[in-house]
């Protein structure tokens, strides 16, 4: 049989999570510090930015492209009253259909891209957010749906609620609305990808730039491949693109 | 679901012949209902500063200030908003209205500050 305890200790020890520990150790402790649970943690710095010279890895641009043509989310409850909850399920549903854009529900947040985060959050859910958040690999994005999720909504200085997603987590997009409608959550999401497009298209560094077409769809599949491989991206992917 | 072909074949062939259901959101925007609450539009013209739409918001969204000098402030944070309606009916003077506007989405929180100064005499 297997108890917490041993089930913890194994995981602890278990080379592909570094860093893990049980959540009793995370204290929550919501007005500590103005506000924000000793728990919260900063805004990592995105990928790609003007402070690092080198050219980003092929890896990394392979990670970004697919991120932003095909952002998976996965959808945290943090003690919403499921208004929000449902609006996010509406959007996958034929109606609106948020597969048109590659945008898919996924189950676990090694998979996300994107977390959808919907309430205040309630001081149990804090550490388990952003253990979440922490699980959920570079580059991410959190939106968070709602307005509880945006300020605390009507939760806001409730003893049991730390009053929004950004005070355990950053957060790069707010949607307000109680609840949102699913058109606000796509306008969400397509407006949090193209900030993401811009911050990277100025965070490249110029011998890195692709000289990309002016349409998405004229892009061609290679051309990301070919650049990296060869060094001189340019050229290939204007060539490749004419031939299209 | 059933799986019986009896029902599944008439049923998918008859949907064949239907329309499409999914709406082409960000390309073709559908129309609200009328009655649809979105953020609230403020004329400041009309306002009194008596404060009713800041007593009855149930989410401390608004807030009226009157300063010493005769100005007022009327702030709006959208971000904690409800859409209820209820600063609108409570209005005497009806200087807060409803835009269907429900696009909101924004990456910094600044943004759903609003506030309207204007000077009343007292």
């Amino acid at each position: 049989m297997d108890g917490p305890g041993n089930a913890t200790r194994r995981a602890t020890r278990f080379p592909f999570f570094p860093g893990f520990r049980p959540l009793a150790t995370v204290a929550v402790d919501s007005r500590a510090d103005g506000g924000r649970p000793e728990c919260a943690i900063a805004r990592p710095p995105p990928t790609m930015t003007t402070t690092s010279p080198r050219k980003p890895t092929l890896t990394e641009r392979l990670t970004r492209w697919a991120g932003k043509r095909s952002p998976w989310v996965l959808h945290v409850n943090t003690g919403s009253c499921n208004g929000c909850d449902i609006e996010i399920i509406d959007a996958l549903t034929p109606r609106f259909d948020v597969e048109r854009f590659g945008i898919t529900l996924v189950d676990t947040p090694r998979h996300a891209d994107v977390l959808l985060v919907t309430g205040p959050v309630t001081r149990q859910m804090a550490p388990r957010l952003k253990r979440l958040y922490e699980q959920t690999p570079n580059p991410k994005h959190v939106i968070a749906v709602g307005t509880c999720a945006t300020s605390g909504g009507v939760f806001h200085g409730h003893y049991n609620t730390l009053g929004g997603v950004d005070s355990v987590i950053p957060v790069d997009m707010y949607v307000p609305g109680c609840p949102v409608s699913p058109e606000a959550l796509i306008d969400a999401i397509y407006k949090l990808l193209e900030a993401d497009a811009a911050i990277d298209e100025a965070a490249l560094p110029d011998e890195a730039r692709l000289e990309r077409p002016e349409s998405m769809e004229s892009l061609p599949d290679g051309a990301i491949l070919d650049g990296e491989a060869t060094g001189e991206s340019p050229p290939n992917a204007a060539a490749a693109g004419d031939e299209r | 679901m059933s799986v019986f072909p009896g029902r599944l074949v008439p049923e998918a062939i008859r949907t064949l012949f239907k329309g499409r259901i999914t709406s082409r959101y960000p390309d073709e925007k559908s129309e609200k209902p009328d009655r649809f609450r979105g953020r609230l539009a403020f004329d400041e013209s009309k306002c009194t500063g008596c404060g009713l739409c800041a007593r009855t918001c149930p989410a401390n969204a608004l807030e009226v200030t009157r300063e010493e000098d005769g100005s007022i402030t009327w702030r709006y944070d959208v971000s904690k908003c409800l859409y209820c309606g209820q600063c609108i009916e409570t209005c005497p003077v009806g200087s807060i209205d409803n835009t269907g506007e429900f696009e909101l989405a924004a990456g910094d929180k600044a943004d759903f500050d609003r506030r309207h100064r204007f000077e009343r005499e007292t």
